[in-house]
């Protein structure tokens, strides 16, 4: 009964986008009623904004101006009077585009308040969906599991620890470069990303403002483990290490603000 | 001051450095010229930063043979920052010439708009400089192009295997490209070979699968939109979704349920449905989302300051800018954007007297018509502007607005004129008053500087945020409604205030997207994100002048050539400049549907409140671009989930972004050559 509800959250904020959208367009698109008095606006009547109709010949056919286009029976920035409207309702005309909006004329002002409550209500059944599955999942903060996005921090911060206890006994700064090399290409290109997936997790497990401050401090350490392997590519071995040095500085505020 | 610049420019491992600078000035200028040309011939612009890598690892490790990854970092962040001013200034000036309304090096107007478009460049840059944090670090905006950069940028170091799937994008993207360039070089392209459905720059799939012509199915042959679809992956798809709905749902159902003019053909029926209500819901939409987005993101953005704001007060100032530059650059844009609406908006409006019909500016060269010599044009200003210099002129205030008089007595006629004819002089003039008509001169442009400091934040952010998930900025719809908001404030004769203040926010809008997308490949190849700051707020202001300059030369080289400086029947149509002028029209006669704009806000807004808070700007976004663009990136958005399931995550990152990064660079680099080219040769 539980899984349903993000898909079917889904599917009704879509078929609310579609048929909002679809109403919206209809806005300045008023029918030519049989009342005149419902293209009123201010002191006068609605202007067109758009040409309205188009001349036919006897057999129905348009009727093409010099440049091949159809000839409009009324043209844009024309009153609605009722004479123009008579003319238009003659030819068979249902619709204009009008200057002035009004909601009286808007003839699916109905249909854009439904879609409204179908995005809202849509909204919630996914919203509901979503929190579900993360409020099953047990939230032991003290000893995670090796999948979640906090593993992968952790694991993260212990390559910046163990890089620094190893590099110097490594020996020599070939061998310096390449763990560099290997090992922050390898968060970079895969622990990180997996962080970055994670993310509604850790802000279901931690909530937004917390997850900013987790956020604040990974970055910083990421960002210089970044730097540590863009060193380390240019050959710049002492500002590699010293990167390395100060990501390691950088690990316990991470695991603090993990906890 | 010493030591903070003594750590900018360290010289323990190369990263801010003399010859990056240099170099990036150079080719940031190029760069801005070639561009600005193509601009103003196509209608959109590129950024540089990838372009900028390449030549920068080309110049500063082939040539000088002593750059690292940081530096070359830092030389495209510095030549993007000079270039990106361009989409501000080509979506807004223009549309001066385009009125009428010409500018030249002797107005003041000229040098009052690139002063005010420089001031743009460095408040928009400094403005987004504090949610570098929220944006980059705590969100994880992807900024496809930043990734594409950063991957380059790491090329070398990653492998050769990787740095020769970097090469084949290029090439293959280079190669794809050759026959769209080719065209303007008048060598045999896409169109020329005789396919149907196969035009200069796209392949009717539509016409080809036999859909009805209402029904738009094109895709652009853009390498550029592909590779910065597949970079941007999943979330892309959400923006082919957006494109769907208004190509493919609103325009066909719109269409055959007679919701357009019969005057619209079948095949009209996707530009009509644009202007009438696809454009305006899609901006809605992305106005609606980018607000929900903010608000959903208030905890993320108040940690990312609260943590500039420590930094800031920590001894040596941390690594970045602290909240310092945001206070700083919030009180400059409020002096300069009083300034402006303040001079702007106490100069009078007319150029013609309304008694007398005597002309009561003084002109430039610009507003001679067509058939006076080129020869005796400068002799024929000066004698015009002797004669408007001779007149004793006097002004009167009506509705907001500074009218000018000949003489004094044409001034008293005008007084005892009655409101309601005076109003009608204003009409006559497409000179509405705004809605801060009744405000004294000091409050109004106060109250402008107000609301531009706070649209200049929010449309940065916007912009940033736009471009964070997808690539792609809304510039020109951003555009539109800084110029709509500041004619609805001041009123709609205001059109070169309006134009003036709208270069001033679209520069900083753009600026701030080239700042946080430089920021991002920062963050990739661990620069430190102070230096990347300082340079780009060094350099920034100098992208401006050389746009002005540009749309200037191009604008008099088409007047003498073509006898008007801009749009059809010259080589540089301005596009987005005749988008702009049909909105301002629009606006002066009452035309715009501002209620389409309300209900788009309202369902972007609403679309935020489910799966994410940015998905209306998503689908916003896609709803007013062409769909030969989005079409395109969806098919690299499709691609790279296929290949993640195909091969695993980790390699559709690994390997498909370098080659992705490599289409983006293939095309940027073939079409900046071909303009260069097309620009040198004329």
């Amino acid at each position: 009964m539980e899984r349903p509800l993000r898909p079917l959250g889904n599917l009704l904020i879509a078929v609310s986008l579609v048929a909002g959208a679809l109403a919206a367009t209809t806005a300045y698109v008023p029918r030519l009623t049989a009342d005149d008095s419902a293209l009123a606006a201010g002191n006068g009547y609605a202007h067109l904004n758009a040409p309205a109709g188009a001349e036919t010949n006897a057999e129905g056919r348009f009727v093409l101006d010099a440049d091949g286009e159809r000839i409009s029976l009324a043209d844009t920035g024309s009153e609605l009077t009722p004479q123009v409207q008579a003319r238009l309702r003659a030819a068979g005309v249902q619709r204009v585009r009008v200057r002035e909006f009004s909601i009286r004329r808007w003839q699916h002002a109905w249909l854009f308040g439904l879609a409204v409550i179908g995005l809202i209500a849509g909204s919630a059944l996914v919203k509901r969906g979503t929190a579900q599955p993360l409020r099953r999942r047990p939230a032991d903060r003290g000893a995670v599991a090796p999948e979640t996005p906090q593993a992968v921090v952790t694991r993260i911060v212990a390559t910046a620890r163990d890089l620094r206890s190893e590099l110097p006994g490594m020996p020599d700064d070939a061998a310096r470069t390449q763990a560099i090399l290997e090992r922050v290409g390898h968060i970079q290109t895969e622990l990180s990303l997996q962080v970055v997936e994670g993310r509604n997790a850790l802000v279901a497990a931690l909530g937004l403002a917390r997850f900013a401050e987790l956020m604040d401090a990974f970055s910083r350490l990421e960002r210089v483990l970044n730097r540590a392997w863009s060193a380390a590519a240019d050959g710049a071995l002492d500002e590699a290490l010293r990167c390395i040095d100060d990501a390691a500085a950088h690990a316990p505020e991470v695991e603090r603000r993990l906890r | 001051m010493r030591a903070f610049f003594r750590d900018i420019f360290q010289t323990r491992y190369r990263e801010a450095t003399a010859s990056a600078i240099l170099f990036a000035i150079v080719i940031g200028l190029i760069m801005n010229a070639a561009i600005t040309y193509a601009g103003l011939k196509i209608g959109f612009t590129m950024g540089g930063s990838a372009i900028a890598a390449v030549l920068g690892f080309g110049v500063l490790r082939g040539v000088l043979r002593r750059g690292s990854i940081l530096e070359t970092n830092m030389a495209q962040t510095c030549a993007s920052a000079v270039n990106t001013s361009n989409a501000g200034i080509i979506f807004t000036v223009p549309v001066l010439f385009l009125l009428g309304l010409p500018l030249a090096t002797d107005s003041a107007d000229f040098w009052l708009i690139t002063l005010a478009a420089v001031g743009g460049a460095v408040l928009g840059t400094a403005f987004i400089i504090p949610l570098r944090k929220q944006m980059i670090e705590i969100d994880r905006l992807r900024f496809p192009t930043g990734m594409g950069v950063a991957a380059i940028l790491k090329s070398p170091g990653a492998g050769p295997r990787k740095a020769l799937v970097l090469l084949g994008g290029v090439v293959a993207g280079a190669a794809v490209y050759w026959f769209v360039a080719a065209e303007q070089l008048g060598l045999p392209s896409y169109g020329s070979l005789g396919i149907g459905v196969l035009s200069a720059d796209a392949l009717d799939a539509g016409r080809l699968l036999g859909f009805p012509p209402q029904l738009e199915l094109i895709f652009g042959i853009a390498p550029f939109a592909l590779g910065a679809g597949y970079i941007t992956g999943r979330p892309g798809l959400f923006v082919l979704a957006g494109g769907i709905l208004a190509y493919h749902v609103l325009t066909p159902f719109a269409y055959s349920v007679g919701w357009m003019p019969q005057t619209v053909a079948a095949h009209e029926a996707p530009a009509y449905a644009f202007n009438a209500f696809n454009r305006p819901l899609g901006i809605g939409l992305l106005l609606g989302g980018a607000l929900m987005g903010i608000v959903a993101s208030l905890p993320a953005i108040r940690e990312a300051l609260r943590s500039v704001a420590a930094a800031g007060a920590a001894r040596g100032g941390g690594d970045e800018l602290g909240l310092r530059v945001l206070g700083t650059a919030a009180v400059l844009a409020g002096v300069l954007l009083f300034v402006a609406a303040y001079v702007v908006g106490e100069r009078p409006f007319n150029r013609t007297c309304p008694v007398t019909g005597v002309w009561v500016d003084r002109v430039s060269v610009a507003d001679l018509p067509a058939g006076v010599p080129e020869s005796d044009r400068r002799a024929a200003v000066q004698a015009l502007n002797a004669e408007v210099d001779a007149l004793e002129t006097a002004t009167r205030t009506h509705g907001g607005y500074v009218v000018r008089f000949a003489s004094e007595d044409a001034a008293r006629t005008w007084d005892a004129y009655d409101a309601g004819r005076k109003d009608d002089y204003l009409a006559s003039s497409n000179a509405r008053p705004g809605w801060l008509a009744a405000f004294p001169p000091l409050l109004r442009a106060a109250t402008i500087a107000l609301v531009g400091i706070a649209w200049m934040w929010l449309a940065g952010i916007i912009i940033a945020q736009c471009t964070g998930m997808t690539d792609w900025s809304p510039i020109s719809g951003m555009a539109l409604l800084t110029v709509v908001l500041v004619m609805l404030l001041g009123g709609t004769g205001a059109v070169v205030g309006a134009v003036l203040i709208g270069a001033a926010l679209c520069v900083a809008m753009t600026l701030a997207a080239d700042m946080m997308s430089d920021l991002r490949t920062g963050h990739l190849v661990g620069a430190q994100p102070r230096r990347q700051q300082v340079l780009e707020l060094l350099v920034v202001g100098i992208g401006p002048i050389v746009s002005m300059l540009v749309v200037l030369l191009i604008a008099e080289a088409n007047r003498q050539s073509f006898g008007v400086p801009f749009g059809p029947g010259t080589p540089t149509a301005a596009p987005q400049a005749q988008a702009l002028q049909a909105v301002i029209t629009g606006v002066q006669g009452g035309e715009m549907p501002y209620a389409l704009y309300g209900f788009g806000a309202l369902l972007g807004a609403l679309l935020g409140l489910g799966t994410f808070s940015g998905l209306g700007v998503l689908v916003g976004l896609s709803m007013y671009l062409p769909f030969a663009a989005i079409a395109t990136y969806g098919v690299g958005c499709v691609v790279n989930v296929l290949v993640a399931r195909w091969k695993g995550r980790v390699w559709a990152e690994d390997w498909g972004v370098p080659f992705a990064a490599g289409l983006v660079v293939g095309e940027s680099l073939l079409a900046m050559t071909v303009n260069m080219i097309v620009l040198a040769t004329g």
